[in-house]
């Protein structure tokens, strides 16, 4: 307070000060000048009059200077001040803007900011480091570029995601200055401006190459290894086989039911190995599903009359509990078979003699539930988290006598996985087990129309409404792209005249990425089609329709490869539909 | 059995213990066993002595099974001998592969050996009806 004071009165002073003396060397010069010219004025008016005006003139100016020069002061003294201020955010501004470039280059993975067209705004130096390219030099171009043509339309869909405010991760193949693929591991966040709203991405990448081909050579490894143990499987099992037949001479009972036995785990192991194999190439992701329409009533009776013996040789009930009516769903039928055969295996295993299991099913609203319950043993919290990963085995199993890989499990949450369900457990220790498996119910096929006329578009809409499918629309051909992969659909009817991106470029994406490159198209054309680039695409044999198109020939059309692809074996669905279309 | 002549199966894999425990079971279901170690001696075998079937390994020395294959199969002198091969490379490329090449069938190692003996006797009856 006392200090505002003295600042205050000091000021006071020294405007005073500044004002006196101007006023003082006002008036000196108001004398100086009116003695200099006292000789010349003396001729025309009174002197002493002279002197006055001098004097008030003097005073006058110096009052006027003296304020002038106060103002003056003034206002240099808050720009001084200013200028300091702002030098000092400056500073602070710089510090920032080096600790944030310091944090993204000193960080041990590729960060880089993206606009909302997926162009590049900013990169690091482990962008530099990694990939191989300047910094500077992919500002301004786009993520997509970067990325190998297999994997880019899935990329677009992600950073789709990301700008509609989500974080997905995903891995990537990404080329290299030097024209190396390595494989990135994204994790995208939106970038929100103060308003809240998303202007952009930042994404994290780290390079996964190395891992990834340990991954690879581990998987290699089990296949070469299950390939060289069956080798010798397959003469253990010939001999055996030939002195069970009695080719060498009769053997009598007892000798028969030894070899029988040494035969039977033969058998076992041959099956473990196949499962380890099966793993394998689940990772590789080559188990692929051969969907029909199924009765899962069916299966389940055709499991239990498959385990009947075994479960009555250990005393236990095996029953069913089965609808009236049950809905059919798309689904792999061996594939259930062996998880259901694999869930009703594990249950005779771990239920003490004289207990009973049931197999059943339950019409859901969306989905149908599978289940499998016993009076068993029961598994625990802990180890009901852990038996669907592979090597794993419930501890309790130790007192039953350890049997199998514990690869059964994982590769029914597998298989259920591949079907787009979910498999779990319900048990309590002591109390039995219900394993549960849910499968979402057939749905009718999803029909994806591509046209940049939306009337053509309402009409093939009201073409294919008697047919109940479940439709997609895309209006151009980055919409298609994008829809092919987010809606999965059944099948894609693709005009090829298009602005923008022409169907043919629509294909060609489709085509080079495995999540979409099986999905049966129909083309769509009001003119030629260019032949050689259907050639180069390998779709030189796809099934045509020429605009102006009647509803018969659309219908006609879109079921036959519809239908024909419910009998076929997914996954060469296209290949299905160029054979027959020929 | 009928008093025709037995039937000469060529039997090819680099493994004696195979090889002896098949020759048994195939010699005690009535057939006439050649056998041959390695590609290029299966290749030779085939050429020379014309068996009616040939039970080829695909992971051979010297030559491998699909070239073995190939070149019989595609030899109009020595197409008409029915190939069953036996691998224990069970996956659907291999055996897809097998065919390409040539082959009439296909079986897993390891297999039951009632299933070999009724593929061998319908191949042969299919070879008999076609020849």
């Amino acid at each position: 307070m006392s200090n505002k004071l003295f600042d205050f009165l000091s000021r006071k002073i020294q405007v005073g000060r500044l004002v006196l003396e101007n006023v003082l060397v006002g008036t000196l010069m108001g004398a100086f000048v009116g003695v200099a010219l006292k000789g010349y004025l003396q001729h025309i008016a009174n002197l002493d009059l002279i002197w006055v005006m001098f004097l008030l003139m003097g005073l006058i100016i110096g009052l006027l200077s003296g304020f002038a020069r106060q103002n003056r002061m003034r206002y240099q003294a808050i720009g001084e001040k200013l200028t300091a201020t702002l030098r000092d955010s400056e500073k602070k501004l710089v510090n920032t803007e080096e600790r944030y470039k310091n944090l993204l280059d000193q960080a041990n993975d590729v960060i880089f900011l993206l606009d909302s067209q997926s162009l590049f705004v900013e990169t690091n130096n482990k962008f530099e480091e990694i990939l191989g390219y300047k910094s500077n030099e992919w500002i301004g171009r786009s993520l997509y570029d970067l990325i190998t043509p297999n994997v880019r339309d899935e990329a677009i869909k992600y950073c789709w995601e990301t700008l509609k405010g989500g974080s997905p991760r995903f891995d990537l193949e990404a080329i290299c200055a030097d024209g190396r693929i390595i494989d990135l591991a994204l994790a995208n966040s939106p970038v929100r401006n103060s308003d809240g709203e998303i202007t952009g991405i930042m994404g994290i990448a780290r390079d996964i190459s190395e891992s990834k081909k340990i991954e690879e050579l581990q998987n290699k490894f089990v296949s070469h290894v299950s390939h060289e143990l069956r080798t010798p499987l397959t003469a253990m099992r010939e001999f055996i086989a030939l002195l069970i037949d009695g080719i060498p001479g009769k053997l009598n009972e007892e000798q028969t039911e030894y070899c029988t036995r040494v035969r039977f785990n033969i058998d076992r192991l041959t099956r473990i190995i196949e499962n380890l194999l099966l793993v394998s190439s689940a990772d590789e992701g080559k188990i692929t599903l051969e969907k029909k329409l199924v009765n899962l009533q069916d299966l389940i009776i055709q499991v239990r009359d498959n385990l009947k013996f075994t479960a009555q040789k250990k005393k236990i009930r095996l029953k069913t509990v089965l609808a009236d009516t049950f809905p059919s769903i798309y689904a792999d039928p061996d594939q259930i078979i062996q998880v259901l055969t694999n869930l009703v295996g594990n249950a005779i295993k771990f239920t003490p003699e004289g207990g009973e299991i049931s197999i059943g099913a339950q019409d859901q609203e969306k989905n149908v539930l599978l289940w499998v319950q016993d009076t068993g043993i029961g598994i625990s919290p802990q180890d009901q988290e852990r038996i669907f990963d592979r090597f794993q085995q419930i501890r309790q199993s130790e007192t039953f006598g350890r049997q199998g890989t514990g690869l059964g499990l994982a590769i029914s949450r597998e298989i259920v996985g591949l079907h787009r369900g979910e498999i779990w457990v319900e048990s309590q220790l002591g109390a039995g087990s219900k394993f549960i498996i849910s499968l979402p119910k057939a749905l009718a096929p999803r029909v994806l129309l591509v046209d940049d006329d939306p009337d053509l578009v309402e009409m093939y809409k009201d073409f294919l409404e008697p047919l109940h499918y479940r439709l997609s629309i895309a209006y151009n051909g980055e919409e298609a792209v994008m829809k092919a992969f987010q809606d999965a659909p059944d099948l894609i009817i693709l005009d090829i005249v298009m602005p923008k991106m022409s169907g043919y470029e629509v294909l060609g994406r489709l085509r080079q990425n495995k999540q979409t490159c099986n999905i049966p198209v129909i083309i769509l054309t009001g003119y030629g089609l260019d032949q050689d680039r259907l050639d180069n695409l390998g779709e030189d044999m796809l099934p045509t329709l020429r605009k102006p198109v009647s509803m018969n020939e659309f219908v006609a059309a879109a079921t036959g490869v519809l239908e024909k692809d419910k009998a076929s074996v997914p996954g060469r669905g296209a290949e299905v539909t160029k054979a027959e279309s020929v | 059995m009928m008093p025709e002549a037995k039937k000469t199966i060529l039997l090819v894999d680099d493994e004696p213990d195979l090889l002896d425990s098949l020759s048994i079971r195939l010699r005690a279901s009535g057939y006439e066993v050649l056998i041959a170690e390695d590609g290029l001696e299966a290749l030779k075998k085939a050429r020379s002595l014309d068996p009616d079937l040939i039970i080829l390994d695909l992971m051979l020395p010297k030559m491998d099974g699909y070239k073995v294959a190939r070149l019989l199969k595609f030899d109009n002198r020595y197409s008409h001998i029915p190939i069953l091969i036996l691998s224990a490379r069970g996956q659907d490329m291999d055996k897809d592969m097998g065919k390409s090449a040539g082959a009439d069938d296909y079986l897993v190692k390891p297999f039951k050996s009632a299933d070999l003996i009724s593929r061998i006797e319908r191949l042969l009856t299919e070879s008999k009806i076609n020849g």
